[in-house]
């Protein structure tokens, strides 16, 4: 478990995630933001559409486990304050544009230099250093410099991204394994680091053989939901009677059987075709003609839209077809698997009165590493804790600090 | 970099016996790898991962240690052949993982189960391992059972329905997308365990779902379901807070730009650079409001400037007047992006078969975390060193078990 390291975040939308993770493995996390929260806080959704610092579900969602504090940086009496911090701190974790916060006096060799132990980790669009490095792009070109915005999207259309933003998990969810890393490091080693992640490559870090296609045979990997199959296209996307789903044929000695429970259950129904008579087993894919594979998949696709995507993934349970539904936000929320696995978890937000429901553990543990132990922070929330009870600011000093700005 | 001597890595000296197969568990024990753990590969001809049958190979023919796929996956690892399904074998993972930290596998539910080599049995021989599942849906459910790979999870995730065009298919990256999410959530629970184990004495059994850990990679959509009953749908390149926010057509084949005007001062600049600052005025144009209210027009006139121009030419008029823009990086322009190419993205791994493939290297830059970054084993090739110098051996004996194909 990471319980006992102290976190501080600054990050805005690129990249919360991470402290999200280390807090969720137990790490005691405080968010520093400026006075009046960062702009992750404007990122939609909204709680009941209304617009307010305090009900971003984007900010809602990667800031779980933390508590909050706001300090301005750009004064000396936050920069003082913000040392304060460090000095008991084990990692920070910042998404400042390259040398921001070097110009504050806040860069890692002086951070260092009160606390050796400590690990930065500085999240920016292209990294601390090269020709790009100083250009703040957003999701959308970081997806597109990455390489997964070509991967995504039909075949024939222009490329299109995902709605929740990519680059920004990827990179937070790296970052947060570096991180673990690092902090096991020092534990072992002694000495503290600075983790430079490049989010564009966090990007690159996601393709599976996008780059490796191009090194060993010159081609460009494709997005749609067919695959270049040997010398013939297979679709993945099917459309069914209410959606779609996700499957694909086989053929190979070992493989095509693996179509013979889909053949069975059409062949009950009386739409099974001349599919039985197909070299399932017989052929391997590299030697099939685009002509015999068009023709399988109308037969397969015509049956597909008779039947709903609940009846087919029913049928695929029972009778092992190896597909999945393709599910909405809707469908997720209600999904019997994750129901049953006590994934949702309810989390109080006193300052509505209700009770909000969240996605639970991405890891299950026998020693109940990962927990969820309190909502997002309003913005300022914890002032007066972290820097009244801990660092023993008076009320006069917050009030002083909070007219001036700096807090 | 101011020194010459390699640093200890943070893993040094933690042993991991490992059953991977194709991405996602790969991928984890990977980074283990990297970061100087001892991970042996535990495979065999009786059953192969997939991955040395996964494209591209070298001149595209097939062959177990000709998959630029595989190699990309397992740098950095030793690679043991051993039939899992023979009792002998068996025998043999519990004496290794007995000298072991933590036992790693990626098959469906019950495949250990069958061979006696789950969790409570290696707890038997080692009283605090660490053990991690990496499956679809997880160990426990009516669907834990159900197996499926990555390209088709994400239709289940939902990444499929919220990625891609409103009017067109769903259409989430081409690749099994989750088999890249996951992996680094495993590796920071791993350490955590790690460390737990360091403070107490305790290892642990980690049952991780890719559709769980994939989640929280789309969790405000989630949260929009559940705050304000809207289930969200696929938009494309729009964002509320911009326009134009897309992608563009250029000179080529399938070459495209991505534009992303974040305020007023980009809208102008943008108007500027297409020789129109007329329409940076225009009525229709010139607010963030009147921008959204007529995208689609907006959209026409950007794709019309871009159309005749090649990528490189859009970016460079764009990125001088201080517009947010990119290629929309094919992988041969992640092979040419000179910011890549500053960070070394992409470095030589020589391998004896596929020659001087690249490897890619991790997002991250650190003085005193340098990734041990060692060619793909060819399949077996560690398995008489690891039988002789960890589970001492004889060479006799090491020859009786691969005639009786315990060892194959």
């Amino acid at each position: 478990m990471l319980t006992g390291y102290r976190i501080l975040d600054l990050t805005d939308e690129k990249g919360p995630l991470c402290s999200r993770i280390l807090g969720d493995l137990g790490a005691d996390v405080v968010k520093v933001e400026p006075p009046g929260g960062n702009r992750s806080r404007r990122m939609g959704p909204f709680y009941h559409d209304e617009p307010h610092p305090n009900k971003s579900l984007y900010f809602w969602s990667y800031n779980t486990n933390k508590r909050g504090v706001t300090l301005n940086l750009a004064t000396s009496d936050g920069r003082a304050l913000f040392k304060r911090l460090v000095a008991k701190a084990d990692a920070v974790i910042e998404s400042f544009m390259p040398l921001q916060l070097k110009a504050w006096g806040l860069g890692y060799h002086d951070l260092r230099a009160i606390n050796p132990r400590l690990i930065m980790t500085s999240i920016t669009p292209y990294g601390q250093s090269g020709p790009d490095a100083q250009y703040e792009d957003p999701d959308l070109v970081l997806m597109a410099r990455g390489g997964l915005l070509y991967m995504s999207g039909e075949t024939d259309g222009p490329p299109g991204r995902t709605r929740v933003p990519q680059s920004y998990n990827q990179a937070g969810a790296q970052a947060a394994m570096m991180t673990s890393l690092a902090l096991y490091h020092r534990d072992v080693h002694g000495r503290g680091q600075h983790i430079d992640l490049s989010m564009q490559e966090a990007v690159a870090n996601a393709l599976i053989s996008v780059q490796t296609h191009w090194d060993v045979l010159r081609v460009n990997e494709r997005r749609g939901t067919s695959q270049v199959r040997g010398k013939v296209i297979g679709r993945y996307s099917w459309p069914c009677k209410d959606g779609y789903i996700n499957w694909c044929w086989w053929v190979a000695p070992g493989w095509g059987q693996k179509n013979y429970p889909l053949l069975e259950w059409m062949t009950e129904l009386g739409m099974q075709g001349d599919l039985w008579d197909q070299p399932w087993e017989e052929k391997s894919t590299a030697d099939l003609k685009q002509a015999e594979v068009d023709h399988w998949e109308d037969v397969f696709g015509a049956f597909f839209k008779t039947q709903t995507k609940a009846e087919i993934y029913r049928q695929a349970l029972k009778r092992r077809i190896m597909l999945f539904p393709t599910y909405e936000p809707s469908d997720v929320a209600n999904y019997e698997q994750l129901r049953e696995r006590n994934y949702w978890h309810e989390v109080e937000h006193p300052e509505l009165g209700e009770k909000v429901t969240y996605p639970g553990a991405f890891v299950l543990t026998m020693a109940n590493m990962w927990s969820l132990r309190r909502r997002p922070p309003l913005v300022g929330e914890h002032n007066r804790e972290v820097f009244g009870d801990e660092l023993g600011l008076t009320t006069e000093q917050l009030v002083s600090l909070k007219s001036a700005g700096v807090v | 970099m101011t020194t010459s001597t390699p640093k200890a890595l943070p893993l040094a000296g933690i042993r991991v016996v490992d059953y991977c197969w194709a991405v996602a568990g790969p991928v984890v024990t990977k980074y283990l790898a990297m970061m100087g753990a001892e991970v042996i590969k535990i495979e065999s001809r009786a059953r192969l991962d997939g991955a040395r049958l996964g494209n591209p190979f070298l001149e595209g023919k097939p062959g177990v240690n000709k998959s630029g796929y595989f190699a990309t996956h397992n740098p950095s690892k030793m690679s043991v052949r051993m039939d899992i399904s023979k009792p002998e074998a068996q025998a043999l993972i519990r004496r290794l993982v007995a000298r072991a930290d933590i036992v790693s596998e990626s098959f469906s539910t019950k495949v250990l189960r069958e061979h006696n080599l789950h969790y409570e049995e290696m707890k038997k021989v080692k009283a605090d391992i660490i053990m991690i599942s990496l499956t679809m849906q997880g160990q426990t459910g009516p669907f834990a059972h159900h197996v499926g790979f990555g390209r088709t999870l994400g239709g289940l995730a939902g990444f499929d329905h919220l990625t891609g065009w409103p009017n067109s298919n769903p259409a989430a990256p081409n690749q099994p997308y989750t088999d890249l999410v996951v992996p680094w959530f495993a590796v920071a629970s791993i350490v955590a365990a790690l460390r737990h184990r360091n403070a107490t004495g305790l290892g642990q059994y980690i049952d991780m779902s890719q559709l769980e850990a994939g989640e929280h990679f789309l969790e405000p959509a989630l949260l929009d379901y559940f705050v304000n009953g809207r289930s969200e749908k696929r938009v494309g390149n729009r964002t509320p807070g911009a326009a134009p926010h897309n992608v563009y057509p250029c000179q080529g084949t399938d070459r495209w730009v991505a534009i992303a005007v974040m305020n007023d001062a980009m809208w102008t600049a943008l108007c500027q650079a297409m020789g129109k600052p007329g329409i940076a005025i225009d009525e229709r144009f010139a607010t963030l409001l009147a921008r959204k209210r007529n995208e689609e027009a907006l959209d026409h006139i950007t794709g019309e400037w871009t159309r005749p121009q090649t990528v490189e030419e859009v970016v460079a008029k764009l990125r001088g007047a201080g517009v947010s823009t990119g290629a929309v990086a094919r992988g041969e322009d992640l092979h040419s992006d000179a910011q890549l190419k500053h960070r070394g993205h992409l470095r030589i791994v020589e391998h004896p078969v596929l020659g001087k493939p690249t490897q890619v290297w991790p997002s991250f830059r650190s003085d005193e975390m340098e990734p041990e970054m060692r060619r793909a084993p060819l399949l077996g090739e560690h398995t008489h060193h690891v039988c002789r110098e960890i589970l001492g051996l004889p060479p006799e004996e090491i020859t009786r078990l691969e005639e009786a194909q315990v060892l194959f």
